[in-house]
């Protein structure tokens, strides 16, 4: 086990705070600063496409993972983030005002459903969040004189005071910087005043509010902020489709959202990263053993989606800590390597036999 | 330190009546008990004061404020602070965080500068860590400190929650069982702490308990209750005595 030396409290609120940190963020960063040198243009791009779906699952992780209010309708979020971005810079705003802008729009819509749908949680939420991305498919295909309809948009060329972001190094750089920026700011707005009122929220609605949580006012502003961050990622998202239609922000896509929450572990950042490379790679993965397979033995079409529900299950059922919950088991095995016990993670259920009974 | 004075409350959920014209004072820096027989309404009256329901008539004033029709998120700011006979910790967040977030109705710096780390919000995790600190002394919780709520023994949760309304830094402190399911040490711990906190704090502290020995111990006057009504009140000893007290206790026991 390592201890941290501290002698402050200012020590304890440092971002990074064992040495050993420094090392593996630090090494992680090289490695994803020179992987353009290394990766195929192909790989690239879908690394690239992984830090937006990390961005995404950074948003949803915040309400879900941390605030406890389910959405089925990120996906949307994510679409309005889309269209008003392509939007913006379709009418002349400079892509360093649009992608922001877009994120503000977004956050605007999140505080349009999460102040309407306060009293709801849980399923009724999520059925709610539903019908409001079912609503946003519909008007993105309908209202043809601003989005095009079913034939969509096409999103111009992002480029920053003149130099060009389209490339594939450019565009993976550009939305690494961003995923790391989203990434820093989540963690400092997570664990301060507000960070703690969601988890509050999350835990017990009653306790917060007699410890003075307002509400509404956090719900709604965990909307808000989760939708500007999901919003922000659609205009990447839209850039890196180059060509937006409403199908590619429904029910599927929030699905993927969640699945990316939850396998990767609700409640840690780290979880909505390693969930989003999870399901930004099979994909890949499908592909793969679709090549290896004899022809005909992998059915062409729902496999996706099957397999989602299997995996949701599944880690329901065995882990559910998710990805980042696996993580620091293996961190902690080899930490404490060869005292590591088997129920290290194991929560004391017992007094809470007993209390049933009181 | 504030005083909390309740006038002529009364609450009823469907057919229950739960409180039935209730009226109480309690003074600056006392201990007040609110005993009982189950079901006479004590927790009611703690909901009712942190304004989780509204009540049907009646007025409560905390110091010299009305708070009757506070919203339940303002009641922290009064300087009310309270646990839950049932627990109701953010069990999913370490020990220190739940202390932290006790100290909400104190928070200081805006959204912007939590986001960008700035100086006055880096100045306010701080002061709210110290703060934090001093109550994990206090309660000797120092090996807890940044462990998972929800993995903690049941004596210890009970115990965190008392630290969690301590670090509100309360005026008036409401106890909901807090000895309910401890052993006799814990127990023992427990009588010690109350009086502690009254004495070097001067919080006033509005204890409900169905243990009489921790009653006793630490109360300077006790409330009973018996369905929804006030039934007596006095001094421990004195209520100890009273027949109609015995007679309640016994008729709720058959
Ligand atoms: N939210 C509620 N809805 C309906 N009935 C309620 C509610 N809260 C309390 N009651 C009823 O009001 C009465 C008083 O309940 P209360 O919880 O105040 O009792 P208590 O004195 O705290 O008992 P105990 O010692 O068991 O904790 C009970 O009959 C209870 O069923
Ligand atoms: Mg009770």
């Amino acid at each position: 086990m390592r201890f941290p030396f501290i002698t402050e409290y200012r020590d304890d609120l440092r971002l990074l705070r064992y040495r050993s940190d420094w090392w593996s963020y630090g090494a992680l960063l090289a490695v994803l600063l020179v992987l353009p040198a290394v990766l195929g243009r192909f790989y690239l791009g879908e690394v690239a496409f992984i830090f937006v779906l990390a961005i995404a699952a950074v948003g949803l992780m915040t309400l879900t993972g941390f605030t406890g209010l389910v959405s089925l309708g990120h996906g949307a979020f994510l679409g309005v983030g889309a269209y008003a971005h392509a939007l913006l810079m379709a009418n002349g705003v400079p892509f360093v005002v649009a992608l922001p802008a877009a994120g503000v729009a977004t956050a605007a819509i999140g505080v349009a459903v999460g102040f309407p749908t306060l009293r709801l949680s849980g399923l009724y939420l999520a059925i709610a969040t539903l019908a409001f991305s079912v609503i946003v498919e519909h008007v993105l295909g309908h209202w043809r004189s601003l989005t095009g309809g079913f034939l969509g948009l096409t999103v111009q060329r992002p480029d920053l005071f003149g130099w060009s972001l389209a490339g594939r190094t450019e565009f993976y750089y550009l939305c690494l910087a961003v995923l790391a920026g989203v990434v820093l700011a989540a963690r400092n707005l997570l664990r301060s005043e507000t960070g703690r009122a969601f988890i509050a929220l999350r835990d017990s609605e009653t306790a917060a509010a007699a410890f003075g949580v307002n509400v509404a006012w956090y719900k709604t502003l965990a909307f808000a902020v989760s939708a500007g961050v999901t919003g922000i990622a659609g205009g990447l998202y839209a850039h890196k489709l180059g060509h937006i239609t409403p199908e590619a922000f429904g029910l599927f896509t929030s699905l993927e959202l969640v699945l990316m929450v939850v396998v990767g572990g609700l409640g840690s950042l780290r979880g909505a990263v390693l969930g989003a490379i999870f399901v930004g790679a099979l994909p890949q993965v499908i592909a793969f053993f679709r090549d290896v397979l004899p022809k005909g033995f992998l059915p062409t079409t729902g496999l996706e989606l099957t397999l989602y529900g299997g995996i949701l299950v599944l880690f329901l059922l065995f882990e559910p800590d998710g990805l980042n919950g696996r993580w620091l088991k293996i961190k902690a095995l080899f930490q404490t390597f060869p005292l590591y016990r088997r129920r290290t993670f194991q929560r004391t259920k017992t007094y809470m036999r007993s209390e049933r009974y009181r | 330190m504030i005083g909390l004075a309740v006038r002529g409350l009364s609450v009823s959920f469907g057919g229950v009546r739960a409180l039935r014209d209730v009226s109480f004072a309690v003074a600056p820096g006392e201990i007040l008990s609110i005993v009982g027989p189950n079901g006479a309404g004590k927790t009611t009256v703690f909901n009712l004061v942190s304004r989780l329901f509204d009540a049907d008539a009646g007025t409560i004033t905390a110091g010299d404020r009305d708070i009757t029709y506070l919203a339940r998120h303002e009641i922290a700011a009064v300087g009310i602070a309270r646990t839950f006979q049932n627990l109701e910790l953010f069990d999913h967040a370490s020990v220190l965080d739940n202390l932290l977030l006790a100290r909400h109705a104190h928070r200081q710096s805006t959204v912007v500068a939590q986001i960008l780390r700035l100086p006055s919000a880096m100045r306010a995790e701080v002061e709210h860590r110290l703060r934090a600190e001093q109550v994990i002394e206090r309660f000797e919780l120092e090996r807890f400190r940044s462990a998972t709520v929800a993995n903690l023994p049941y004596g210890a949760r009970k115990l965190v929650e008392f630290a969690r309304a301590l670090c509100l830094e309360p005026k008036l402190l409401l106890l909901d069982e807090p000895a309910a399911g401890l052993n006799p040490e814990e127990r023992a711990d427990l009588a010690f702490r109350i009086a502690d906190v009254r004495d070097e704090l001067g919080t006033t502290i509005v204890l409900v308990e169905h243990d009489m020995g921790l009653v006793g111990e630490v109360s300077d006057r006790v409330l009973v209750l018996n369905d929804g009504q006030l039934l007596a009140e006095g001094t421990p000893d004195v209520i100890r005595r009273d027949p109609a007290v015995i007679a309640a206790y016994l008729g709720a026991a058959t």
